[in-house]
């Protein structure tokens, strides 16, 4: 019976290999596929709300700490690029790097007294940290040119400069970046890191007891998160052309991919990526076709598909649709 | 020579007219405050549950306001009732058919996310029926009242709007601390256990926390369209002050969320009259995050409260 269930395992895990296989060709592929210019611009979206959803996931998820201050990473990302470029010639490249950099400081400065809050008090400071960033940006006008935004400049023919004709090679780097951050998540989720980050989550005092640091792991956790977001900032800055400090240190992005990682399914590699390309593209179309009559109508379906989960699937579509396999197979075998 | 004195002195008498006025003012808008900070930290107090739906709750007690007088020509005063009735027992009937779920099983995450996901989708529920104008409504106009000493002038729906906000928040004061819907909800606040233990209907209790709650933040609505335009994302501003106010005070203390008020009240018209505008409200948050980190009982607030 035992060894039954070990081949039966055995057969599972390979095709589940063989499924992640194919997905990543079909993803490396999608280009040729697809040519529509709008079709790839959603799917480009999709994957950057996915990455940002992933790195997230990393404070969100696994740790347990309901971050509202991802959006300030983000905005430093886009904004340094930028602003190293428009003012001193810098490459994009070399900005996106610093960016991250400085978002890793911040993430480690807020996050060394912010983590002695209990959950939703953290959560509190960090929407004041978010608002606190996106008035600084907007008044920062000599540098950031206040509430008319930066044009970045991403269209161009210099990829030194990362700047690309064509979404093509965009959606090849955010394809990249996804894929690490993915990879990066498993690792993790394998390694004593993930145990310990979630020991934590179920139970901080337990985690206390049998003496795990949790401070130092959450600034650890923090700090990878903060150094990634701040490069999806540089990204959306790239392939968006344009920042303002409304959108990029804005409530509105941090509650796209927040719902995204949570929808899917908070703390699991997968959840936050099927989040995002099942909402994504759901209110990038709709906001296309009704967004002139409705504004509001897209974030209005986070707001309702975060409400739905929590409401009725506390733990995210991807923990529900494993569960309902492994009954089925069960009752099978 | 006394020409120069002269100058002086009515700059000295400037000076302190700015001051005095500001500080009137913070005093005004504090009060209005006040009656928002007091629905939110009865909620926290009661049920543990950071309320982020409290904002957009004033922010459709606005609107309610604003169509009213629009479309029937409804006194705010009037108004100010049918609004409380309404919100009441929406916030009523949300808590026993949506929210008690959550409190009861969830993670302590969970609460605050389905109340972040209810404001997303009142913010932009209201946004897609009413657009993002903004709207106000004129009731006392431009008049202002002349106090009479130092050249001090108040506008009237400043003055409007303090004294329904202090009405509403004396009436319920007194419900909380004379009658006995009051002290079950202080006895329920304090332990939920034996307040289960003394025949208290909890999730009644519960329930009509949560009205209140939404009562409360509409009458706030209500005292802040006088002199505030509405518009769907007016909620955030607010819920935001009212969130540091009530870590001011103390979480669960209401004198802590009047004190608290009239303090950020002061402090904002001071410091928009001192520092550049811009900087006042980069300077409440840093004010918060710093409660929350030093004194997170707040200056009101029991000292044991874990946070």
């Amino acid at each position: 019976m035992s060894r039954e269930t070990g081949e039966n395992e055995g057969k599972r895990a390979l095709a589940q290999r063989m499924a992640i296989l194919i997905i990543i060709a079909i993803a490396f592929l999608l280009p040729i596929l697809v040519q529509s210019r709008y079709i790839q611009q959603i799917i480009i979206y999709s994957a950057v709300i996915a990455y940002l959803a992933m790195c997230w996931n990393i404070v969100g998820g696994y740790c347990g700490q309901l971050s509202f201050c991802h959006a300030v990473y983000f905005g430093i990302g886009a904004y340094t690029s930028t602003i190293c470029f428009l003012w001193w010639g810098l490459s994009p490249w070399i900005g996106m790097l610093l960016g991250a950099l400085i978002a890793a400081v911040i993430g480690f400065a807020m996050g060394y007294p912010l983590f002695r809050l209990r959950s939703h008090f953290y959560a509190l400071a960090t929407i004041a940290f978010l608002e606190i960033a996106r008035l600084l940006a907007l008044n920062a006008e000599s540098l950031t040119n206040g509430p008319r935004g930066l044009l970045a400049k991403g269209w161009g023919k210099n990829p030194l400069l990362y700047q690309f004709q064509g979404y093509v090679p965009f959606y090849y780097i955010i394809l990249i970046m996804l894929l690490g951050v993915i990879i990066l998540t498993y690792w993790m989720e394998k390694s004593r890191l993930g145990f310990y980050l979630r020991a934590i989550k179920e139970d901080e005092d337990a985690a206390l007891s049998i003496g795990i640091n949790q401070h130092r792991l959450k600034l650890i956790g923090v700090v990878i998160s903060a150094f990634l977001t701040a490069l999806g900032g540089t990204f959306y800055a790239q392939f968006m052309g344009y920042v303002e400090p409304d959108v990029v240190f804005g409530l509105g992005i941090t509650i796209q991919f927040i719902s995204a990682a949570l929808v899917g399914g908070g703390g699991t590699v997968a959840g936050p990526v099927y989040g995002s390309f099942i909402l994504v593209p759901l209110t990038e179309y709709l906001r296309g076709k009704l967004g002139g009559v409705f504004p509001g109508l897209h974030l209005l379906i986070y707001g309702l598909a975060l409400g739905f989960i929590i409401y009725f699937l506390p733990q995210g579509i991807i923990m529900s649709i494993k569960r309902a396999v492994r009954s089925i197979a069960s009752k099978n075998v | 020579m006394i020409e120069c004195r002269v100058i002086k002195e009515t700059g000295r008498t400037k000076a302190m007219e700015l001051f005095v006025g500001a500080i009137i003012q913070g005093i005004l808008i504090g009060g209005v405050y006040a009656v928002a900070a007091m629905g939110l930290t009865l909620v926290f107090g009661v049920m543990d549950i950071v309320n982020f739906a409290h904002g957009e709750f004033i922010m459709l007690g606005m609107y309610v306001v604003f169509w009213l007088f629009v479309l029937l020509g409804i006194d705010p005063f009037l108004s100010l009732f049918i609004n409380m009735g309404i919100f009441f027992l929406a916030g009523y009937f949300l808590q026993k058919l949506i929210i008690n779920q959550i409190v009861e099983t969830a993670p302590i995450l969970n609460r605050l996310l389905i109340t972040l996901a209810l404001s997303v989708v009142l913010t932009n529920g209201a946004l897609m029926t009413w657009k993002g104008d903004f709207r106000s409504i004129f009731v006392y106009a431009q008049s202002v009242i002349d106090l009479g000493f130092l050249g001090i002038r108040i506008g009237v729906a400043r003055l409007m709007s303090f004294i329904i906000a202090v009405l509403v928040a004396g009436v319920f004061y007194f419900l909380i601390m004379k009658t006995k819907w009051g002290i079950a909800v202080r006895a329920s606040a304090q332990s939920r256990q034996s307040a289960e233990l003394m025949g208290i209907n909890i999730q009644q209790i519960y329930s009509l926390t949560f009205g209140m709650g939404a009562a409360l933040a509409s009458a706030a609505g209500t005292s802040i369209i006088l002199f505030h335009p509405v518009f769907p994302t007016v909620g955030l501003n607010f819920v935001l002050k009212t969130f540091i106010i009530v870590v001011l005070g103390g979480m669960g203390s209401f004198v802590g969320a009047f004190a608290g008020s009239l303090i950020i009240g002061v402090i904002e018209s001071l410091s928009a009259v001192y520092i550049a505008s811009t900087y006042k409200e980069i300077v409440s948050f840093i004010i918060f995050i710093l409660i929350l980190l030093f004194k997170p009982s707040g200056l009101f607030g029991k000292k044991e409260r874990k946070i």
